[in-house]
C-alpha cells in the first residue's frame, strides 16, 4: 500500500515538472517565432532600402548630380556598313 | 399524505429525467451546432493576407518588392474631436481622397476608413498627434526599385471584384498561382461591443508566403535597351516601339522593352492600352525582316541553292493584275539568292517562293511556330493565326514572300529567326528562369520545339544575313570587329483595304556575333517621321543596344 502510494505521489511530481518544463519550452518556442518574424520584416525593410539606393535609375542620377557626363560617341564613318531595306 | 407525496416524488424524478434529457440534446446532440453558434457570437476571425512572392532580375536585383502600407480609419464612437478639427490635423497626410468636415459622423459604426496608401513615417507622424479614435490597418502594395522599367513585362496587382489582390498583364497576371501564397486565418474574442479583446488572438492557420521569380532579365541589358528607344522615339519621331532580345540558345528572354510604358503604381490613372505588351499582345505585317524565314525554307527543302540565279530578276512582275516592284525600283537581273538578300529584292523572293510552292512555304511556316502561341510566360499573348491552306492564291504567296499579307506577333517572328541563330532549332520563348520558395528551387528547363531547318541551312542563312549588313548603300554605324547577321524591314501599314502610303513600320532583326550568337534582336518602331525606312531608324537603333551588350556581356570582338 505504501509503495503504489509512493509511486502515485513519484508520478504526481514528474507530471509537474514536465508540464512546467513543457509550458516553458513553448514560450520559448513563441519568442523564436516572434523573432523569425521580426528579423524576417528587418530584412525586408533593408532590402528595400538598398533596392531604392542602388536601382541603376537613381546611380544614374547621382552621377549626374555628382558631374559625371557620358563618354562621346565614336566617328560613324569610322564603321560604316550597308543595309538596305 | 403518502400518495400525494408519491406524485410529487413522480413529478421531480420527471423534471430530473427532462433536463437530463435536455442537457444530453444539447451537450451530446446537438452539441456542435451550439457551439458554433456560441463562436459567432464571440469570437471573430480574420485572414492574414500571405505575402506575394517577390521579382528579382537575372542578378538577383529586386525588380518588385513589398512595401508596407497603411489605411487610418476612425472609431466615431470614440473619437473626441468634432470631424473639421480631425481634417485640419490631416491634411498634410491626404493623398488623392479628402475629408469633408461638414459630414456628419454616423456614431452606430465603428469603423470609417478615412485615407489610404500612407507610409510607415506618414503614420508615425499621424500617432504622434495622438489623436483617440483613429486607427491604422496594415497592407502590403508592390514597389518597384528601378520604377516603370518593364512595366509591361512585369503588369501590375490591383484589386478584383472582391477586394482581394490579383495579378493582371505579364507576369504578375501569368505567375498569379505562384506569386499569390496562401493566406492564414487568425481569430479572436471579441467584446460585446464586436471590439476585439486583446491577448485572446488565436493563429489557426499560417499564412504561407508567395514563390519568388527569378528572371532571365538582365537588368542592365534591360535599361539600355529602354534608355536607347526612348532616345530613338524622340530622335526619329516615332509613336511608338519596342524591343525583345533572346538568348538564341536556349529561348531565355534578357530584356523587353515598350515604349510607351506606364507607372504600376499608378496603374488605374493610366490609359488601359498600356497595360498590353505589344511584342505578345499586337500583329504587324512584318515586311522585309520575313523575307529571312522564307529564304531558309526554300534552301531547307532543296527549292533552290545558293549557286542558283534568279531568271525572273530584271524588271517587275505581274501577279493577278498587281504589279510587284522592287522598294527603290532597281532590277538586278541574274542576282544570285544571297544578292535578292542582300538587296532586299522583292521581285526575287517571289521567284523563290514561288520555287518553293504555296504547299511546302505553309508546312515551313508552321514549323516555325507561325499560326501559334509561342507559349512565352507572359500573360496576354495572342496568336496571329495563319489563313487557310485552301484560300492561299497566287497573289497571297507572291506577298507573303516578301511579308506583306500575312500578320504576325513580334514574338513569333523573333522566335523564329533565333533558330538561323540557334543552328536551326526553335526555343519556347521564357521570361523566368527560376522558381524559389523557403523549401525548394524549381529550375525552368528550356524547352526545345523544333527543328524547322538543318545547321547546314541556318549556317547558309547566318552567312547571307552578314552579307546584307556587310554590304550594301545606305552608311550606318556598326560596332567594329563583330559580325553581326541580321535584316532591315519597312513594313506598310495596313488601312481599310489598301496601305497607308506614308506611315510605315520600320524594323530591324538579328543576331550577335554571328559565328556564336549570344543574342538575338528584334527593334521596332512605328511610324517614324525622320526616315521611313528600318534601315535608317530601326538599324542604327540596334547597333547601338549591341554595342552596350557586348560591353556589358564583354563580348571581344573577333577582326
Amino acid at each position: 500500500m505504501k509503495k503504489i502510494f509512493l509511486i502515485f505521489i513519484t508520478c504526481l511530481v514528474i507530471q509537474f515538472v514536465l508540464t512546467g518544463k513543457w509550458a516553458s519550452f513553448n514560450d520559448q518556442i513563441t519568442d523564436l517565432e516572434k523573432n523569425i518574424s521580426f528579423l524576417k520584416e528587418e530584412n525586408d525593410k533593408v532590402e528595400l532600402q538598398i533596392a531604392s539606393l542602388v536601382s541603376i535609375s537613381s546611380i544614374e542620377e547621382r552621377g549626374t548630380l555628382a558631374g559625371f557626363t557620358k563618354t562621346a560617341a565614336k566617328s560613324l564613318e569610322e564603321f560604316s556598313v550597308a543595309l538596305r531595306r | 399524505m403518502s400518495r400525494r407525496i408519491k406524485i410529487l416524488r413522480i413529478i421531480l424524478l420527471l423534471s430530473f429525467l427532462t433536463i437530463i434529457g435536455k442537457l444530453f440534446f444539447w451537450q451530446v446532440i446537438d452539441s456542435e451546432r451550439l457551439k458554433t453558434l456560441a463562436n459567432l457570437q464571440y469570437q471573430i476571425s480574420r485572414e492574414i493576407p500571405a505575402d506575394r512572392g517577390k521579382i528579382y532580375s537575372s542578378d538577383n536585383f529586386p525588380l518588385v518588392l513589398n512595401n508596407k502600407n497603411y489605411l487610418v480609419y476612425v472609431n466615431p464612437q470614440i473619437l473626441k474631436i468634432p470631424l473639421a478639427d480631425l481634417a485640419k490635423a490631416l491634411k498634410p497626410f491626404l493623398k488623392d481622397s479628402e475629408i469633408n468636415p461638414d459630414k456628419s459622423l454616423d456614431k452606430k459604426v465603428q469603423w470609417m476608413p478615412l485615407m489610404k496608401n500612407l507610409t510607415e513615417e506618414e503614420k508615425k507622424q499621424i500617432e504622434e498627434l495622438k489623436i483617440e479614435g483613429l486607427g491604422f490597418e496594415e497592407s502590403k502594395i508592390r514597389f518597384y526599385p528601378e520604377s516603370s522599367m518593364s512595366a509591361q513585362l512585369l503588369g501590375f496587382v490591383g484589386e478584383n471584384a472582391e477586394s482581394g489582390r490579383k495579378g493582371y498583364f505579364g507576369l504578375e497576371g501569368y505567375y498569379e498561382n505562384e506569386l499569390k501564397g496562401k493566406n492564414g486565418l487568425r481569430s479572436f474574442n471579441q467584446d460585446a461591443l464586436g471590439r476585439p479583446i486583446p491577448f485572446l488572438e488565436n493563429i489557426e492557420e499560417k499564412s504561407i508566403p508567395g514563390r519568388d521569380l527569378y528572371l532571365n532579365i538582365d537588368r542592365s541589358i534591360q535599361y539600355s535597351a529602354e534608355k536607347h528607344l526612348k532616345e530613338g522615339l524622340a530622335k526619329y519621331g516615332a509613336s511608338s516601339g519596342s524591343i525583345i532580345i533572346m538568348n538564341p540558345k536556349n529561348g531565355a528572354i534578357v530584356a523587353m522593352a515598350c515604349l510607351p510604358s506606364f507607372d504600376p503604381r499608378k496603374y488605374s490613372k493610366e490609359d488601359p492600352e498600356l497595360y498590353k505588351n505589344p511584342l505578345i499582345s499586337s500583329v504587324f505585317e512584318p515586311g522585309s525582316i520575313f523575307k529571312v524565314i522564307v529564304m531558309a525554307s526554300a534552301i531547307d527543302v532543296g527549292a533552290i541553292k545558293t549557286t542558283d540565279k534568279c531568271p525572273l530578276c530584271s524588271g517587275p512582275r505581274s501577279i493577278s493584275n498587281y504589279l510587284i516592284k522592287t522598294w527603290n525600283e532597281k532590277y538586278y537581273p541574274n542576282s544570285t539568292i544571297e544578292d535578292i538578300i542582300v538587296h532586299s529584292d522583292n521581285v526575287g523572293m517571289v521567284y523563290v517562293a514561288e520555287k518553293l510552292g504555296t504547299e511546302k512555304f505553309y508546312e515551313s511556316l508552321k514549323k516555325f511556330g507561325f499560326g501559334e502561341f509561342t507559349k512565352v510566360d507572359l500573360q496576354g499573348e495572342i496568336n496571329a493565326g495563319l489563313k487557310d491552306k485552301k484560300n492561299w492564291q497566287e497573289i497571297d504567296l507572291a506577298t507573303a514572300s516578301f511579308g506583306q499579307g500575312i500578320a504576325v506577333t513580334p514574338i513569333q517572328i523573333l522566335t523564329a529567326i533565333s533558330a538561323i541563330a540557334s543552328k536551326g532549332e526553335v526555343y519556347q520563348p521564357q521570361v523566368v528562369g527560376k522558381i524559389f520558395d523557403s523549401k525548394q528551387i524549381i529550375p525552368i528547363k528550356p524547352i526545345k520545339k523544333a527543328n524547322p531547318i538543318s545547321r547546314t541551312t541556318a549556317e547558309v542563312m547566318t552567312e547571307m544575313l552578314v552579307q546584307a549588313v556587310e554590304k550594301g548603300e545606305a552608311k550606318w554605324a556598326k560596332p567594329k570587329g563583330y559580325k553581326i547577321a541580321g535584316k532591315t524591314g519597312t513594313a506598310q501599314i495596313p488601312i481599310k483595304g489598301h496601305y497607308d502610303p506614308e506611315k510605315t513600320i520600320a524594323s530591324f532583326v538579328g543576331f550577335a556575333p554571328a559565328n556564336d550568337p549570344k543574342f538575338s534582336m528584334l527593334v521596332i518602331l512605328n511610324e517614324p517621321k525622320t526616315s521611313s525606312w528600318g534601315s535608317e531608324t530601326a538599324a542604327p537603333l540596334w547597333f547601338e543596344i549591341a554595342a552596350d551588350i557586348f560591353r556589358i556581356w564583354k563580348i571581344a570582338p573577333v577582326y
